[in-house]
């Protein structure tokens, strides 16, 4: 019975040990990344903000055959091999007229002349270059597409960001794994937390609580996205090798599904109008973004791409012979016949980033996110709080506050980057990452600067709760968008984010306020103590 | 909409069976009678009043899956965990 005893004990002590490392050594760059994944939730929300946009389904609109005929006039043969139609955040759609070649990295890119036509059918703008540059260099989406890069890389180069955010998906696999298997009461302690003599919750109760119930998601969200950095980086690739010889287009071809050998015989396309209105009555909906390919020869197809609708979860795509206008199929999103592994792989991206049911699922994906943000906070508290007393400097503690407080403060900073770069007619992509470095230099001296965590904590909670508070003052005055402009165009989204926001403000004021009443309390009644002061 | 409209409903109802197993949890209790902390105890549940209803949070999935819902069973499912963990952070004051 003793020997029983033990072994258990040991088994719970290694699982321990693995679910604290897992959690100590990747625990600050894991939250970055659960902390930008929470917001790239709702990145397209962000860029319709950002841009004080709404769709304006310009995409069944607009005259898209007249337009895709007039431009493919002037546009050389080559570039005529693919054209994607989609409809941006500044009311615009862009044709991307392309072919496919490896661009300076040695990676198949698409490559073409861009062309952004407003809803009048006037060209805005007409850009030639690859398709990777054209959109890193695009200022529509620079706030969203920044957020949402440090999510996916961290901003570190390829393929080593996505490997480091793969690892940090494994190591959250592993947390909640070995989380689920040390916890003994697992269901007996789901509602119970123990308060603080200062009334706040004991940590190591909100860890495990919060943790017990995001254990599904967690576990479903670190595999998803850990499939997605692994498949980028290190999958595909591999695959290009072993099965294709390191054929990067003969791979692309047979997981696109397309066949290699097309005919380049003129002919006349079938009207683009009518394919899209067939589409969009099949799908009771707009499509995300279309494609045709072989325009002008008797090859062409047209796919419009949908996402997920009607109580599906995954993506649908419609393929039309673009020379008759007859609709061919709901194609798979791999290979060109329905298997297991393309649905799979159509419900990776939904379930992972909760794009499957509009804002409502988007909420929803939001408060997980919020909770596996508020697990690693506490994971990482409990651990500066356990070992502080062994530590006189405690730069645990004080690491723990510049990176849960200072990231979303770097955030909001890059969103004031973005839009004063606008208004002074500045290139938004440069500026709007920069703004985010800058602010993490300033939090990062004031970290250094200011030795009391108790006050360097409130400086940020300050700071965070004006920028909020800000944004959309800021936001209103660089576009004119009011709010009850919002209201009659229906910009839910805008309105959205902007709710948002000004309910995080609030959120920091009282988190402020309750701080300066507990320390009148405690220092009314008995001289503070450290736990319930210093740690954040 | 309508599959979003649909989800609603169960999600209520998960609220609602969430809130009435945490009223009645004997943990939960035990922490607030050794805080000194004064609730209501008079509505208590038998272990096995708790189980069935415990159990009746994947009821919900059923209808969902007769309609087709498969994304109201994954809002369903998000929204279950985003509850429970809500309705554990409230005060003993509130439940």
């Amino acid at each position: 019975m003793n020997e029983k005893t033990s072994t258990i004990r040991s088994k719970a002590k290694a699982l321990l040990s693995l679910h604290s490392w897992s959690g100590i050594v990747l625990g600050m760059l894991l939250y970055a990344v659960i902390f930008t994944g929470t917001v790239a939730v709702v990145a397209d929300e962000i860029g319709e903000w950002s841009n004080s946009n709404y769709p304006q389904k310009l995409l069944i609109k607009t005259n898209v055959n007249e337009t895709v005929n007039r431009l493919a006039e002037n546009t050389p043969q080559e570039y005529l091999d693919e054209i994607s139609v989609y409809e941006n955040d500044r009311q615009q759609l862009v044709y991307f007229f392309h072919t496919h070649k490896q661009n300076p990295s040695g990676d198949m890119d698409e490559f073409g002349i861009q062309y952004k036509i407003n809803a009048n059918g006037e060209t805005i703008s007409q850009q030639e270059g690859f398709g990777s540059d054209l959109f890193e260099q695009e200022d529509t989406y620079a706030l969203s597409r920044f957020l949402v890069s440090i999510h996916t890389e961290l901003h570190i180069p390829s393929p080593w960001g996505l490997i480091l955010t793969g690892i940090l998906g494994l190591a959250m696999l592993i947390a909640s794994v070995s989380g689920f298997m040390m916890h003994r009461h697992l269901f007996t302690d789901m509602f119970a937390i123990r308060k603080q003599r200062d009334g706040k919750s004991l940590k190591r109760d909100s860890h495990t609580v919060a943790g017990t119930w995001s254990i599904p998601f967690a576990i479903l969200l670190a595999f998803t996205g850990s499939f997605f950095s692994f498949s980028a980086s290190f999958g595909l690739p591999a695959m290009g090798i072993v099965a294709f010889g390191g054929d990067q287009e003969a791979l692309m071809y047979t997981l696109v599904g397309e066949q290699q050998n097309k005919s380049e015989v003129p002919m006349d396309s079938s009207n683009v109008n009518l394919m899209l209105s067939d589409a969009v009555k099949r799908q009771s909906s707009i499509p995300s973004f279309v494609s045709i390919s072989h325009f002008g020869t008797e090859s062409a197809s047209l796919l419009a791409f949908f996402m997920p609708n009607e109580g599906k979860v995954g993506f649908e795509q419609l393929v039309y012979n673009a020379t008759n206008g007859d609709f061919i199929e709901h194609k798979p999103l791999v290979g060109t016949v329905p298997s297991a592994g393309s649905v799979i792989l159509s419900l990776i991206y939904p379930i992972h980033f909760g794009t499957f049911a509009g804002l409502f699922s988007k909420i929803i994906w939001v408060a997980l996110g919020i909770a596996a943000c508020y697990v690693t906070i506490t994971g990482l508290q409990l651990y500066a709080h356990r070992n502080e007393k062994a530590n006189s400097s405690r730069w645990f503690s004080r690491m723990c506050v510049w990176g849960f407080w200072g990231l979303p403060l770097c955030s909001l900073s890059s969103a004031f980057g973005f839009f004063i770069s606008g208004s002074l007619g500045l290139n938004q992509s440069f500026w709007t990452p920069l703004t985010f470095v800058i602010a993490a230099a300033i939090i990062s001296i004031l970290t250094l600067a200011i030795k009391n965590i108790s006050l360097l904590k409130k400086v940020l909670l300050v700071g965070s709760g004006l920028f909020c508070l800000l944004l959309p003052i800021l936001r209103f005055t660089s576009s004119g968008v009011s709010w009850l402009q919002a209201l009659q165009h229906n910009m839910v989204a805008m309105m959205f984010i902007e709710f948002i926001l000004l309910a995080c403000s609030a959120l920091c004021f009282y988190s402020l306020y309750r701080t300066l009443q507990v320390k009148n309390n405690a220092d009314i009644t008995e001289s503070p103590s450290l736990s319930s002061q210093e740690v954040v | 909409m309508n599959h979003l409209i649909m989800t609603l409903p169960f999600i209520l109802f998960s609220l609602i069976i969430i809130l009435l197993l945490a009223y009645t949890d004997p943990r939960r209790r035990q922490i607030f009678n050794k805080a000194d902390i004064k609730g209501n105890t008079k509505f208590t549940m038998r272990p096995f009043t708790r189980k069935i209803l415990a159990w009746s949070l994947l009821l919900p999935i059923i209808p969902l899956i007769i309609m087709a819902n498969y994304a109201g069973i994954l809002m369903y499912s998000g929204a279950l965990t985003v509850v429970g963990w809500f309705v554990s952070e409230l005060p003993s004051s509130i439940i």
